[in-house]
């Protein structure tokens, strides 16, 4: 007769299994929801830069005439407080455009965001590894943030290399490495889930406000636009080019310097 | 948006989309205000788009533009306007005076219409069509030198001098420094003195 000892597995144990479950079905989650608002991010970057130089600039063109058209009256009214007044805030308009769209031509051109497949399954395993939600010290989550920060600005750029670099640069890092018995591993574990769990909370949030945002409107109706063979950035920018032709003879009535100024 | 990421605990920040968000908020605000304007399958938007590819010289599509804008807004009267401009300028006749009947057709008073009609019907040789149009045109704007000089030499090609002098000393009163009206008024009272 043979005696079995059997060992009794430490309910630690069976609960740090569960959770571990649970948590790998969260980072797979949250790596796909941090892709969500990278792709989105992206997007309306490269949108913005396009809209400036097709709409942008028109539009600081217009502010610029009726500038000087509002400085014209000014100085035809030189006793007219309200026309002086209207004459700087023209100018600052006008001023503030500018800037911006020079910043953009200094930013140099932009393509459409469309990332590759690969990029986003590389995006993805990089969230899933890397996140500093998942990190246990405020050192790791440093780290962790830093090398996130780097990902995204990769991902944007649609640079492979650089993302499969990062993680490379993690799987060999100390903080990869984690021993530790089955009670200080389960509490470890259910930190992170919490962790994860506030930060999907904060990407639906985050996601929510962008969608609120002017820019994200504009690029949902020129998307639909197209869908339906419409340029509507074309359509915007003959509505520009109008107001434009019309303040410039505006402009040249004022000065009595014809309209191709 | 860039204080947005204050608020949200480890968020991914990448500082210079967000600073540049903000700083285009301004004409990204105008441009979606246009856009709402520019409802898909609004005659506005295709006519717009046409009058800027005829300023770029791109006739052909700005034709293109024009119809469609009829086509969704059958009575919408800037496009056929602008459609029978173009047209005119392009040489087919037919069409422009096809164009502007409409926009008349649709209630629209315009001395410019009748006035561009009298034209495209002297250049097509039907005297008596141009002339209609012409005296419509001066009943809307009885002070336009250019209607009654025109209405004068049309009345002159068809051998009414007398109706031609009528007109063409209007013309003289309203623009008595131009000498092309001067000159066209000692030929006709020339001619209405022979045949008087």
């Amino acid at each position: 007769m043979t005696t079995r000892i059997t060992q009794t597995e430490p309910p630690e144990a069976r609960e740090l299994e569960k959770k571990r479950a649970e948590l790998a079905t969260l980072e797979t989650r949250l790596a796909e929801r941090e892709l969500d608002l990278a792709t989105l991010q992206a997007e309306l970057h490269s949108f913005e830069g396009i809209y400036l130089r097709v709409v942008g600039f028109r539009l600081a063109e217009l502010d610029e005439i009726e500038a000087k058209i509002a400085e014209a009256m000014a100085r035809h009214k030189p006793k007219d407080q309200e026309a002086q007044d209207r004459a700087s805030q023209a100018r600052a308009q006008a001023q503030d455009s500018a800037r911006t769209v020079e910043a953009e031509q200094e930013a140099g051109k932009r393509e459409p965001f469309r990332p590759a497949e690969n990029l986003k399954k590389l995006y993805r395993e990089v969230a899933k590894r890397i996140h500093p939600d998942l990190a246990t010290d405020e050192s790791e989550r440093k780290r962790r943030h830093e090398l996130m920060t780097e990902a995204n600005r990769a991902y944007e750029e649609g640079d492979e290399a650089r993302l499969e670099a990062i993680l490379r640069e993690w799987e060999s890092s100390p903080e990869s490495v984690k021993g530790e018995g089955p009670g200080g591993e389960l509490v470890r574990v259910i930190r992170k889930i919490a962790q994860v769990e506030g930060r999907l909370k904060a990407i639906d949030a985050e996601i929510a406000r962008v969608e609120e945002t002017d820019l994200y409107q504009l690029k949902t109706q020129v998307d639909q636009a197209e869908e339906e063979k419409r340029d509507l950035l074309a359509e915007i920018s003959a509505g520009v080019d109008q107001q434009v032709a019309e303040a410039r003879g505006r402009l040249g009535s004022i000065t009595g310097r014809g309209a191709t100024l | 948006m860039s204080e947005n990421d204050n608020q949200v605990p480890n968020a991914l920040v990448r500082v210079g989309d967000r600073t540049l968000a903000v700083r285009s908020a301004t004409l990204v605000k105008r441009g979606l205000a246009l856009a709402e304007s520019l409802q898909p399958g609004d005659a506005a938007a295709h006519l717009n788009l046409g009058n800027a590819l005829h300023r770029k010289g791109d006739q052909d599509g700005a034709i293109a533009e024009y119809r469609t804008a009829i086509r969704l807004q059958p009575d919408y009267s800037p496009a056929h306007f602008s459609l029978g401009f173009t047209l005119m300028i392009q040489g087919d006749l037919e069409g422009a005076i096809a164009e502007y009947r409409e926009v008349l057709r649709l209630g629209v008073v315009s001395f410019l219409v009748h006035y561009y009609l009298g034209d495209l019907l002297h250049g097509k040789g039907d005297q008596d069509g141009a002339i209609a149009e012409y005296r419509a045109a001066i009943r809307i704007q009885p002070d336009h030198a250019g209607l009654h000089v025109s209405l004068a030499v049309v009345l002159e090609n068809k051998g009414d001098f007398s109706a031609a002098l009528d007109e063409i000393e209007k013309a003289r009163e309203l623009d008595p420094n131009d000498s092309s009206i001067a000159e066209a008024y000692e030929r006709i009272r020339r001619k209405a003195g022979r045949h008087g």
